[in-house]
């Protein structure tokens, strides 16, 4: 037996959980099914006479965020209480285990379990939409043009936000034993404001004749043949920070529930 | 088994231990006893690994507990007085909880819920209070860790489950296994544990075994007037004044818990030069 992995241990805790909360999954599923279908019922109510398939997108985005986010923030909660801690804390496992079978259920089975019920509503929905616009001339569905452009361009950039941000409820669910989902997202709200403040300082203190990104500063210059200056890290340098900037939020925040969970005293 | 150094803890303002010390050994039944507050939960959890010292060590098994590495946690079973059980049978709990502990006993199991009269099949949220506690009390005898922590356990039992409980617990000690009761219920132990340990103000007050104490204190309904004034303690009852006093003849009485744990709070340097006492005429008469 090893004392920092051990997949047969990983494998009961993953059994354990999902027989121990068996109840709370079907019916939160149930609950997710019969939102999707509130939302969507709105959406064919009041989008008319022209429904863009693009309206659905951001239903699922929003109700990715808002579902993933409360979800994620219940997913320590027995941390939250005495008698569930010590149950909790008390399993044979490390708390490594313990983590990636938490951020199984939070973030890999509820995303699919929200795709497969958003994807189960939406079809449903748009067969119904194309049956009622048969029947009511004047009516007509408009079928998203594509994931380059507009809307679906930022798609991918979102579901990359999705992931961070449920990784820092995660996190939070371990940090604040009560109202998890409040306060993390008044922390996380005070974190933007901060680092959007941060932001437009550093822009005064630039002033007007600089214009700036994360990896470059370009300075207005009349002297030179294009107008300006370009200081800029380099290509590699570039990539390999925006690709941290994308993908490194989760993990990070990850590592530090696993620090905060080996620290965790019931 | 366990080997508490100089252990320091408090929560936020409180204090709660202040350098004790403690070794506690295989094969033995401990009574944890102690006012309310003093912080016999808290020393248990810090046992169990759910607390951390401030300052000091504690060894369990070779194990820092505070780690909680799976093979401590596999060799530690605690009954806690709040304590939590999922919604789900009795059947379904022992399918998914017993892999954890390699030295799980079905059969143990079986003949412990059969002894509490426990129903298998009934989901653990529909228990009452007391039935939940039996299941618990029984699972974790039936892990067979060689350390089980109790915290209150006959809370909310009803006196024939108590009965059963002490049956149960002293046919479940072996010389591999450490039980550790923490209660303020003293009547309910006595008969059953081999040693005791008072705890007052985050200080052991008290630590001996029942063999020391029966051969050293006696117990008994005096009459005599000198007898009751010279006694570590008394309080009158309807038959006498029931007295706990030092007994150089060592005559066998029957142990009194309550009256022993009133003893060692109201007068507790009196009861330990007791043994001192006799600690140093033992020594003596061994250089002799």
């Amino acid at each position: 037996m090893t004392s920092t992995f051990s997949f047969s241990r990983l494998g009961k805790l993953i059994t354990k959980q999902l027989f121990e909360n068996s109840r709370l999954y079907i019916f939160s599923v149930l609950a997710l099914f019969g939102l999707l279908a509130l939302i969507f019922a709105f959406w064919i109510g009041v989008d008319g006479p022209t429904y863009h398939e693009e309206a659905t997108y951001i239903i699922f985005i929003f109700g990715l965020f808002i579902a993933g986010s409360i979800f994620a923030s219940m997913a320590f909660n027995m941390l939250g209480s005495k008698d569930k801690g010590i149950y909790w804390l008390s399993v044979p496992a490390t708390h490594l285990e313990k983590l990636i079978c938490t951020i199984f259920y939070s973030t890999i089975v509820f995303t699919i379990v929200y795709c497969l019920c958003f994807y189960i509503v939406k079809s449903i929905s748009i067969a119904f939409l194309q049956n009622y616009i048969k029947t009511h001339p004047g009516n007509s569905y408009i079928p998203m043009a594509g994931f380059e452009n507009g809307f679906g361009a930022a798609i991918k950039y979102l579901i990359y936000a999705y992931f961070a941000i449920q990784s820092l409820y995660l996190l939070g669910s371990v940090y604040f034993s009560r109202y998890s989902f409040i306060v993390t997202t008044v922390a996380g709200a005070l974190l933007i404001f901060a680092f959007g403040f941060y932001i437009s300082t550093i822009d005064d203190m630039f002033g007007g004749s600089v214009g700036w990104d994360l990896v470059s500063i370009k300075k207005a210059d009349d002297s030179v043949d294009n107008g300006y200056f370009l200081y800029s890290v380099s290509p590699t340098v570039a990539k390999i920070f925006k690709y941290t900037v994308q993908f490194a939020w989760a993990p990070l925040f990850w590592i530090v529930t696993w620090f905060r969970l080996r620290e965790k005293q019931i | 088994m366990i080997n508490i150094q100089n252990l320091h803890f408090g929560y936020k303002k409180r204090k709660v231990f202040n350098g004790l010390s403690l070794s506690l050994q295989t094969g033995h039944i401990y009574g944890l006893l102690g006012k309310n507050g003093t912080g016999k939960s808290t020393l248990l959890r810090c046992i169990a690994g759910l607390l951390f010292p401030r300052d000091g060590t504690i060894d369990v098994m070779g194990f820092v507990p505070g780690q909680r590495q799976p093979a401590f946690l596999q060799n530690v079973f605690m009954v806690a007085e709040e304590f939590y059980l999922p919604d789900v049978s009795v059947e379904k709990f022992v399918k998914f909880n017993a892999p954890f502990y390699p030295n799980f006993s079905a059969e143990q199991f079986r003949q412990y819920l059969e002894e509490f009269d426990i129903p298998r099949e009934n989901t653990l949220q529909s228990m009452s209070y007391g039935q939940k506690k039996k299941v618990l009390i029984g699972f974790g005898l039936a892990c067979n860790t060689a350390l089980l922590l109790m915290d209150e356990p006959t809370n909310g039992l009803d006196i024939m489950s108590k009965s059963k409980f002490r049956k149960v617990i002293a046919g479940a000690v072996n010389d591999e296994k450490c039980i550790v009761i923490s209660t303020h219920q003293v009547k309910d132990l006595e008969s059953l544990i081999d040693r005791i340990t008072i705890i007052d103000e985050g200080q052991i007050l008290f630590d001996q075994t029942i063999e020391a104490i029966n051969k050293q204190i006696q117990f008994k309904i005096s009459f005599d007037q000198d007898e009751v004034r010279l006694a570590l303690y008394k309080e009158p009852s309807l038959q006498g004044n029931a007295i706990v006093s030092a007994n150089p003849g060592e005559e066998d009485t029957k142990l009194d818990l309550e009256l022993l744990y009133k003893a060692v709070v109201t007068n507790g340097d009196a009861v330990r030069d007791v043994f001192n006492k006799q600690r140093k005429e033992q020594l003596l008469s061994k250089i002799n």
